[in-house]
């Protein structure tokens, strides 16, 4: 990709029109309160497409997700105008709409299969396959609001009081809905080793 | 402090975090390798997100664009951010008042083949390429700088034009060994004159009016390297 260092026979070709990405705070609050999509996509595209990434696992899903981000912003304008943390703002909407794309994959479970790499299937495959089939039936129960509980603490490494005030509640709640969501994947991880064992012969 | 979470990273880099929180924030990299390379990821991300094109369905939304802007060279992304955390930069910082009358160390400029200081790619008919000696460039052609820090800490990138007019695109440019890529591309314009790009290297923090210095008359402990583009 042009622009990054070693790789520079794969040129993107850059658009050439004047705009450029916000350079000053009073720029910014000019996008933010203007909504100057195009700028706020310069300026603001790599979180979202980074966290759309991390959160995907799929690049072609996650160019799709942060256009639908951005299509979103544009919805909500309302709600965005003046926001004093675009960054903040964006990070809930991405998780939002990719943890919906999550949940809509795994009403397609055959998208399961079709991930896996092609050539002779091995043990660990299968493994990692059972792994995800399970994760998945563990997340397919939950509601969206302890899914982002469980993502923002887990992976974005925030308190469960960081968690909260991201959220709009308490971080006790926080903590109660990570909680639950522990056990009841503890026991359902438990039926399902059993379930394996006595299949064995 | 635990470590810090994906979103005050974000918030540094975009410059939403003040006072109290920015300096916990800032302590807290200078003692952790493991978040001050999650912020590292973070800003190569961004470095190779700015060049990417806007997806149309973006650009179908975006409001006209406001009217352009007399610039020789058009910034396309990646100053914000830079910016930002550049004003957020305290402490030590080179004594103007101490500045040579001449850069301390006017690094050579190579070109490809040879181990370069500073290379300029540029976009041509066959693709982008490293500028060659005696090359000269057009208006609406996209140049990148790639740079060799030579162990600063604190990298800033200049340009001045053919009125001598001296820009700063950024005060907080990556770092790192070897060939660094600049965090962004420019847009050569149809202004007149000869173009002269400028990466300035220290080891303290560096902010817009050191650069301007560094650039015009030399800063004691800043390293300035500098290419000029002939324009055709």
């Amino acid at each position: 990709m042009w622009g990054v260092a070693g790789d520079p026979g794969t040129c993107m070709v850059v658009p050439g029109r004047s705009v450029r990405a916000p350079t000053t705070a009073q720029e910014r609050e000019r996008v933010t309160h203007e909504l100057d999509i195009e700028a706020l996509y310069r300026a603001y595209g790599d979180l979202v497409l980074g966290r759309c990434r991390n959160l995907l696992r799929s690049d072609s899903d996650a160019e799709e997700a942060c256009q639908e981000v951005f299509l979103r912003l544009w919805r909500y304008r309302d709600s965005f105008r003046g926001e004093a943390s675009p960054s903040t703002f964006l990070f809930k909407i991405t998780t939002s709409t990719c943890l919906n794309r999550l949940r809509t994959r795994r009403r397609h479970p055959e998208e399961l299969v079709d991930e896996l790499p092609g050539g002779a299937v091995s043990d660990g495959m299968l493994d990692e396959l059972e792994a995800r089939q399970l994760l998945s039936s563990l997340t397919a129960a939950e509601d969206e609001r302890t899914m982002a509980c469980l993502v923002y603490h887990h992976l974005d490494g925030m308190t469960h009081d960081e968690v909260g005030e991201l959220l709009g509640i308490s971080g006790a709640a926080v903590r109660k809905r990570i909680s639950t969501f522990r056990d009841r994947a503890r026991a359902q991880y438990d039926a399902s080793r059993t379930g394996s064992t006595k299949e064995s012969p | 402090m635990t470590h810090l979470n994906t979103l005050q990273l974000h918030q540094l880099r975009y410059g939403e975090l003040t006072g109290d929180p920015l300096a916990r924030v800032r302590a807290h990299l200078d003692t952790c390798p493991a978040c001050a390379a999650r912020l590292r990821a973070q800003e190569a991300e961004r470095a190779a997100f700015v060049l990417r094109p806007v997806p149309p369905a973006i650009r179908a939304l975006a409001t006209p664009p406001p009217p352009a802007r007399a610039l020789w060279l058009e910034l396309l992304a990646g100053l914000f951010v830079a910016a930002a955390i550049a004003l957020a930069v305290q402490g030590v910082r080179p004594d103007p008042r101490a500045g040579a009358p001449e850069p301390e160390e006017v690094a050579e400029v190579r070109f490809r083949g040879e181990l370069p200081s500073i290379e300029v790619w540029a976009r041509g008919p066959q693709g982008p390429h490293a500028l060659a000696p005696g090359e000269t460039v057009s208006s609406g052609q996209v140049v990148q700088l790639k740079y060799d820090p030579h162990g600063a800490s604190s990298i800033a990138l200049a340009g001045r034009d053919g009125s001598g007019r001296v820009e700063v695109y950024t005060t907080h440019a990556p770092t790192g060994i070897g060939l660094v890529t600049a965090p962004f591309a420019l847009t050569l314009d149809d202004a007149g004159g000869d173009q002269e790009l400028f990466v300035v290297g220290s080891t303290l923090p560096l902010d817009e009016a050191l650069v301007r210095m560094a650039v015009s008359q030399g800063v004691a402990g800043a390293r300035v390297a500098r290419v000029r583009l002939v324009k055709r």
